[in-house]
Order: C-alpha cells, then sequence, then structure tokens
C-alpha cells in the first residue's frame, strides 16, 4: 500500500506517492536526485545524512517519509540563493572546513540548524550540537571557528 | 552498501483502541512512535513485522501539547522534553538527562515512551523516571493498567506490560517540597558517545539541609535500568548528605551487575556506578542549605 505525501523541497511543492518502508534518505536520493545527503551507518548516528525538516536538523535515513506529510525539507543543493553561497558555506570555504567533504552537507545544514536556534551558543554547546555529525578528516577544530565565524559576521550585522 | 528496509505494511489508526485492535489481529505486528531505535533495527533483522502500526495519527497525541508537569504522551520526544522548562528543582534530573541524551540528530525524533519500551539497559530516561516514582499507562485488548517504570523492565529489550499493550502516556507525580534531582552520566567520550554508567536521584531535605528520604537508580549498571533499593533506608538518616556520600556509592556499586563489554569490563563498570554515584550525591551536597530550603 502506497502512501500520499506532500512535501516542500528546497522551496519547492510535491506530491508524491512513496511506500510505507521508505526513507527520507532514499526518497531525497532516489526521486529527486538530490545526492548531497550520503547513506552512510543508517542508524542516525553519522550525521552525513542530515537534513533540514521544518527547520530542524533530523538524521533523514530514520525517518519514514510518509510522516512528513505537509514538511518542509531542505537538502544542501537548496542553500545557494540566487547563484550564492549561504554564508554557512562560504565560512566553511574561507575557514577550509573540509577535508574529503563526505560529512560536510550535513555539517552545514546541522550548522544552519544550531545558528538559527541558538545565535550565541558557545563553544561547547556547539560541540554539543555538533556532536550527530562525525567528521573522520578534521580535528572539528575549523568547523567549529566556520560556525564561530558566522556568529560574529551576524553579531556585527546585527549591531 | 546501500540497506533498504524490508518491506511492510504501514497504517496510521486515529485512536488508540483501533491501534491496539490492531495490534491483537496480527502476531507480526508493532507499535511505531519515534522510530529511530526500530528503523535501524529492522536493517538488521531477518524477519521484521510485516504489519506497522505508526502512531503519528492518534488522536489526541498529534498536536503540540506533548508534554506537561504530570504527563507526558506518547508523541513526545526528547526534544520536547529539552524545551520543556521543569520549574521544580526535583526535575533536575530528568531535564539533564534528556539535555545529555547524546545524539542531537535524533533528539527531535526519538520518543520517551520508545526509549522506554526498548527496554535496554543504558535507557536514558529510565533513571529519572523511577526516582520520581513515574507510571506507565497502557492500554491491551483486555482493558487498561499501569505500571510503575521501576516495574517496567523484565529484561533487555522485553517489558512486563501485556502482550500487544500501547503505551498511552508517562504520568509523573510533582516532587516532594524541598526535594531535589539530579542525574549524572558517565560517557566513553564526547557527549555522544556510548554510555558507560548513570546515576539519577531525588533527595527530600529538611530545612536544615539534613535528608529526610529520596531515592537513587542506576542506567546500564545491570541489564536493565533499576532502584538501588538500600538507598531508600540509608536517604531517611535525617543526617548531612555529606555524611552518607559514600553509603550511597557503595549501595549503588552493590546493586550494580553489570556485563563486560566493548566499552568497559563490568569490573570497571561496577567501580565506575559507585564514583558517579558519589559525584551525583556531592553535587546535590554542595547547593547551599538556604537555596534548597527556599526551593
Amino acid at each position: 500500500m502506497t502512501h500520499s505525501v506532500s512535501l516542500t523541497v528546497n522551496g519547492q511543492d510535491h506530491t508524491l506517492e512513496v511506500d510505507g518502508n521508505q526513507t527520507l534518505l532514499e526518497t531525497i536520493r532516489e526521486k529527486f536526485h538530490l545526492t548531497g545527503a550520503k547513506m552512510a551507518c543508517e542508524e542516525g548516528r553519522c550525521g552525513a545524512c542530515t537534513l533540514l525538516v521544518n527547520g530542524n536538523a533530523v538524521a533523514s535515513c530514520v525517518v519514514l517519509v510518509s510522516d512528513l506529510d505537509g514538511a518542509t525539507v531542505t537538502t544542501i543543493e537548496g542553500l545557494p540563493s540566487e547563484g550564492e553561497l549561504h554564508p554557512v558555506q562560504e565560512a566553511f570555504l574561507g575557514c577550509t572546513a573540509l577535508q574529503c567533504g563526505y560529512c560536510t552537507p550535513g555539517m552545514i545544514l546541522s550548522s544552519i540548524s544550531i545558528l538559527d536556534k541558538e545565535p550565541n551558543a558557545g563553544e561547547n554547546e556547539v560541540r554539543r550540537k555538533l556532536s550527530g555529525n562525525i567528521c573522520r578528516c578534521t580535528g572539528y577544530v575549523k568547523i567549529i571557528d566556520a560556525i564561530q565565524l558566522v556568529q560574529r559576521d551576524r553579531q556585527i550585522e546585527n549591531s | 552498501m546501500q540497506r533498504n528496509l524490508p518491506p511492510f505494511e504501514l497504517v496510521y489508526p486515529s485512536t488508540a483502541q483501533d491501534a491496539v485492535n490492531l495490534r491483537s489481529e496480527c502476531y507480526s505486528s508493532c507499535y511505531l512512535a519515534g522510530g529511530t531505535h526500530l528503523i535501524p533495527h529492522w536493517r538488521t533483522v531477518e524477519r521484521p513485522p510485516e504489519l506497522v502500526i505508526n502512531l503519528k495519527r492518534v488522536a489526541p497525541w498529534n498536536t503540540d501539547d506533548l508534554v506537561n508537569t504530570s504527563w507526558l504522551t506518547p508523541l513526545a520526544t526528547i526534544s520536547d522534553l529539552q524545551k520543556h522548562m521543569f520549574s521544580h528543582p526535583g526535575f533536575s534530573g530528568l531535564s539533564t538527562a534528556a539535555r545529555e541524551f547524546g545524539a542531537p540528530l535524533i533528539e527531535p525524533l526519538a520518543t520517551v515512551t520508545g526509549n522506554l519500551a526498548a527496554a535496554r539497559s543504558n535507557c536514558a530516561l529510565a533513571a529519572p523516571l523511577i526516582t520520581l516514582a513515574a507510571k506507565v499507562h497502557y492500554v491491551s485488548i483486555v482493558g487498561s493498567g499501569h505500571v510503575s517504570v521501576d516495574d517496567l523492565f523484565e529484561k533487555p529489550g522485553c517489558t512486563t506490560l501485556p502482550h500487544g499493550a500501547l503505551i498511552t502516556a508517562i504520568e509523573i507525580p510533582t516532587p516532594p517540597p524541598n526535594s531535589h534531582g539530579a542525574h549524572l552520566s558517565l560517557r566513553g567520550g564526547t557527549t555522544s558517545s556510548p554510555l558507560i554508567v548513570a546515576a539519577s536521584t531525588l533527595v527530600e531535605l529538611n530545612d536544615d539541609g539534613t535528608v529526610r528520604g529520596g531515592r537513587l537508580s542506576i542506567t546500564n549498571a545491570a541489564s536493565t535500568p533499576r532502584e538501588v533499593i538500600a538507598a531508600q533506608e540509608i536517604l531517611r538518616a535525617h543526617t548531612r548528605l555529606d555524611d552518607i556520600v559514600g553509603d550511597l556509592g557503595q549501595a549503588a556499586a552493590d546493586a550494580a551487575d553489570p556485563d563486560d563489554d566493548r566499552w568497559g569490563s563490568a569490573k570497571y563498570r561496577k567501580r565506575m556506578t559507585r564514583v558517579v554515584t558519589e559525584r551525583l550525591i556531592k553535587s546535590i551536597a554542595s547547593i547551599p542549605t538556604t537555596e534548597v530550603a527556599t526551593q
């Protein structure tokens, strides 16, 4: 039996028929061909599959897409606006906060969620919130630097 | 390699009774609330359930009002618990356990009831709920009932609820006046590393800061979370907490019956049960008496 689901993906509305056992990650990769989110642990532990669902960073490998009727989903492909990279993407580039890049889409989406929900989070809180995203290349230092760079830029803008 | 979920039929009942009826009609069925435990599990088993009964659209649980100071609905997530500011200091242990759940990307998805129903030894929220004397309410094909969280766990992966029972709420009584809760966990590294052992307590204090009662419980120190029964007597001592730190630590270590695993030997985990418990009690003992008395 299939289920009808309405999703807004990267700002565009879609209605699709999905099987009950289909995860959000499979749908995004196989139906929308948006492959920035990666299949890795498939247990919700590594963060490579991170997507923003209604603004929350979630592990999309453990979410059934049929649960998300009416939800708004943002993938890494949906971040650039009018050809401009998102400020967090710019900061990751500026701080060289990536090496192999496998974890980077998830890292960036989690960072956006942290910055939106707790704009003034301290380093310890940022590290705690980012602990669901695993990177095996970097020491996380430059990733934290990138997030703090965005925090400082936003503080300057707001002042 | 991608491991797609095996096929199953997914249904969305609109009432709890419908869910229970569906469960009773199909032996190979199960309830699904958050799914963060079950979905990865189904990828690894030969025969997943034929029928998955998804609770997301059960009224009245499918609203935003999932948490209040006395009740959690079955769809209340760890994030819901984190956002809910329990004002009474007796809830501090539960709030801390929710904050230290250790998996930020599944916290908006994982439910408190799912965490309990999985009945794993490292069930993060069981210890504080035991100290708060929380009860699990359920409905089954033969009627409804409730069981204390302390009596919920039979063995790893198995609860004492009747077959096919559906948890409908978790009732959390308001802690007594002048009581203070705390929770402390020891992990293998970072905040998202595997849990070594955790302890929770709720202590009831007299106005002069001496202790008049309370409870202590431990997680991941035995096959299932459990209360340290001997601690109840120790906590009725009407003495200062500082004076019974060692006794409570020893009682917790005596109650611990851990297994070896890749994160630590049984001997290490038993020793850490004592260490964590003593630090937990000291953390409450260090709160100024005047502050406790006014809470």
